[in-house]
């Protein structure tokens, strides 16, 4: 910090010791309502020829195609009470990697689904902020998620306090959630059906205004998985002989994460960097780190840009092999890419467009991945909505 | 909602406050009680009242006798402590005796012999602030929190406007302001920011909420051969600054914070014209051209 911002945040402070600056009004509400809409278009790249195993005739390199519709609503419902509500469909059609096999050089190819796969998810969730007090919060949330094969209802419990100057605060976070998947055409694939998932989550955040043009946050997060976290449509390449065994793995996972940002204000740019990073592990041995940097840009009062770079790295789950040469003692077994040890580069450009009612935005992100495994995904996203806020 | 306002002098200086508020009755309150705060914090830290914590401190310099003040005048030399640091000594409390030697009434220099005797009794490092005692270690040390105390006044009125429900108005002391909020629109005030030469705006500025202040060279000035020596007085050598801008004016969160920096700004002008550039804050510099710089000046509408 430069010679002239201590000053600040040296003045600041201590005029806030004598209660001078930060008071807001009772309620932390904010009296305009909200109402957002995005589209998204998600389009993975084909499976490259080298790295597809065409031997299944119904296999095909055509991944996942996926369109997303998102509504939400936030505005306050009384003095003291504000209603987020959020909704989400989804249409899916693509193939998806179900195992990996050796060509006879040995090289490791993608075995790929049909390319028949359709599927559709609906999401809601709900969410209530209730301001006790200027400083104090309490956030309670529901959410629902339908498709097919699987449901999950998800419950959030959560409480926040802020300093009597509004310049730290701390955010408390419980949520459970259970899962219900139903493998479609159980009988005909052996796949697994009624399988039950549950998660405990806790997370704890601190976030502090260290001056003006600064603000620094960061929150560790812990969840525990239990019951049957496995993937039913993927399997395992077993042995010499080619045999394939069902996707399969311990029945309880316990993660933690670590993030950390920062908020740089630019008075003399007219903009602000993000910075944010993220630390992940979990019990089966995956650990990752996620970097990310983006620059807000006012181009005009009215049009922003912003791009953005993101980097994450993983290692490999402690059972995951690409294939099994012999069984397994503990008879886990999981070739998914998700678990493979991978690089994974993105790049992301949005673009606001300020107007009297409200904002319109576009955005294009293009993600990349590096690693050993055939099937690792590479896609591009587009989406274009827009906000609208009234009194 | 209607809008009501009222004018009053206070410390030295034309106060006013403008609110919007649900009846008359209520605003007369409002103001009744503004005024009084006003009145309570003048009588607290005026240094002409014999009765004032800060003639209490001023009393005992040099006596041996330490004094414990309240919690609210602890945090005053507290944050008087932090613009000493951050003002590199160019901002202290204690220069008040050097108007002793500077009689802007008279049109004349100090004495040399006068600033060398006065110069010992200067310098907030030389006083013992343990806090809550304070202790000025010579006989005619003196402080004088008037550099800041009407700013720090113009913010505590505005919480406590805040606190009892307003959320559009703004309070001005002597040209400190503070904002509540802004209209019940959401237009924002129009301030003027004082011509340095003749009487008027030389610009107007836009503002929405926070404290907003300006430090000029034309507040007290005598003119000696042609040349103009303003008050801001340089707590080393007791001479008059020659400030290269003639003001500069402040927005921050609070008016407190923006006092202070406008001051320093046109303190350590002399030395350093760029201090305020970086500093975090919103400014708007007049030079001695009369020329406009500054964020502000690019936002502001001129007058």
């Amino acid at each position: 910090m430069g010679e002239k911002c201590k000053a600040l945040a040296a003045l600041t402070a201590a005029a806030m010791e004598l209660g001078v600056v930060g008071s807001v009004r009772a309620s932390g509400l904010e009296d305009t309502k909200r109402v957002s809409y995005k589209y998204t278009q998600y389009r993975e790249a084909d499976l490259p020829v080298s790295k597809f195993h065409t031997e299944n005739r119904l296999s095909s390199r055509s991944r996942y195609e996926i369109d997303i519709h998102q509504f939400l609503y936030q505005g306050p419902i009384s003095r003291s009470t504000e209603l987020k509500v959020s909704a989400s469909t989804e249409t899916m059609s693509g193939a998806s990697p179900w195992y990996v096999a050796r060509s006879s050089e040995g090289i490791p190819l993608q075995v790929m689904s049909g390319a028949t796969i359709s599927d559709s998810r609906t999401d809601l969730e709900l969410a209530l902020r209730n301001y006790t007090t200027a400083t104090r919060e309490y956030i309670y949330s529901f959410s629902y998620s339908t498709e097919n094969d699987y449901s999950s209802l998800g419950l959030g419990y959560g409480f926040s306090k802020s300093s009597e100057n509004q310049l730290h605060t701390i955010d408390l976070m419980a949520n459970g959630a259970i899962d219900q998947v139903d493998a479609t055409e159980a009988d005909v694939y052996d796949r697994k059906d009624g399988e039950i998932k549950r998660s405990i989550g806790l997370s704890f955040g601190f976030s502090s205004i260290i001056h003006q043009n600064l603000l620094m946050s960061s929150s560790i997060n812990y969840v525990l998985y239990s019951g049957y976290l496995s993937d039913p449509y993927k399997l395992a390449e077993v042995g010499e002989e080619g045999d394939t065994l069902p996707d399969s793995r311990p029945d309880n996972k316990n993660q933690f994460s670590w993030e950390l940002s920062a908020r740089r204000y630019l008075p003399t740019r007219d903009s602000a960097l993000h910075l944010d990073y993220r630390f992940y592990q979990n019990s089966w041995e995956v650990e990752s780190h996620t970097f990310e940097l983006g620059w807000y840009f006012n181009l005009t009062s009215n049009w922003q840009i912003v791009p953005k770079v993101r980097y994450y790295s993983q290692t490999n789950a402690a059972f995951y092999q690409l294939f099994y040469t012999s069984t397994r003692a503990d008879g886990y077994y999981s070739s998914d890419y998700r678990l493979s040890e991978f690089d994974a580069v993105s790049f992301k450009l949005k673009v606001n467009r300020k107007v009297d009612f409200g904002v319109f935005n576009i955005a294009l992100e293009q993600y990349n991945s590096d690693g050993s495994h055939p099937g690792l995904v590479e896609f591009n996203r587009l989406s274009v909505g827009f906000a609208l806020e009234f009194e | 909602m209607t809008y009501h306002e009222a004018a009053f002098k206070a410390m030295g200086s034309l106060c006013e406050v403008k609110l919007y508020a649900p009846t008359k009755q209520m605003a007369n309150v409002l103001i009744q009680g503004v005024v009084s705060q006003v009145e309570h914090l003048e009588k607290k830290y005026s240094r002409f009242r014999a009765d004032s914590v800060i003639s209490e401190i001023n009393l005992l310099a040099g006596t041996g006798t330490t004094k414990a003040v309240d919690k609210e005048t602890e945090k005053l030399l507290n944050y008087a402590h932090q613009l000493f640091l951050h003002s590199d000594g160019l901002f202290d409390i204690t220069s008040g005796v050097l108007r002793l030697a500077w009689d802007f009434q008279s049109n004349r220099l100090p004495l040399k012999e006068t600033l060398t005797e006065t110069l010992p009794l200067i310098g907030w490092h030389q006083v013992l602030w343990h806090p809550p005692e304070i202790y000025l270690p010579k006989p005619n040390m003196e402080i004088d929190l008037g550099g800041f105390v009407k700013e720090y006044a113009a913010d505590l009125i505005a919480e406590a406007l805040i606190n009892k429900g307003v959320e559009h108005g703004l309070v001005n002391l002597g040209g400190d302001l503070r904002i509540v909020g802004p209209h019940p629109d959401g237009s924002p005030w129009v301030v003027g920011v004082q011509h340095p030469r003749i009487h008027g705006a030389i610009a107007k500025v836009e503002i929405e909420q926070g404290g907003f202040a300006t430090s000029g060279d034309y507040e007290r000035f005598m003119l000696v051969d042609g040349k103009r020596y303003s008050h801001l007085l340089n707590p080393k050598t007791g001479f008059s600054i020659q400030p290269t801008f003639s003001s500069v004016s402040v927005h921050a969160a609070s008016c407190l914070v923006a006092g202070s920096f406008s001051t320093i700004a046109l303190l350590k002008s002399e030395i350093d014209q760029c201090w305020i550039d970086r500093s975090g804050v919103s400014y708007l510099k007049v030079d001695q051209q009369m020329c406009l710089s500054g964020p502000l000046a690019m936002l502001g509408v001129e007058a």
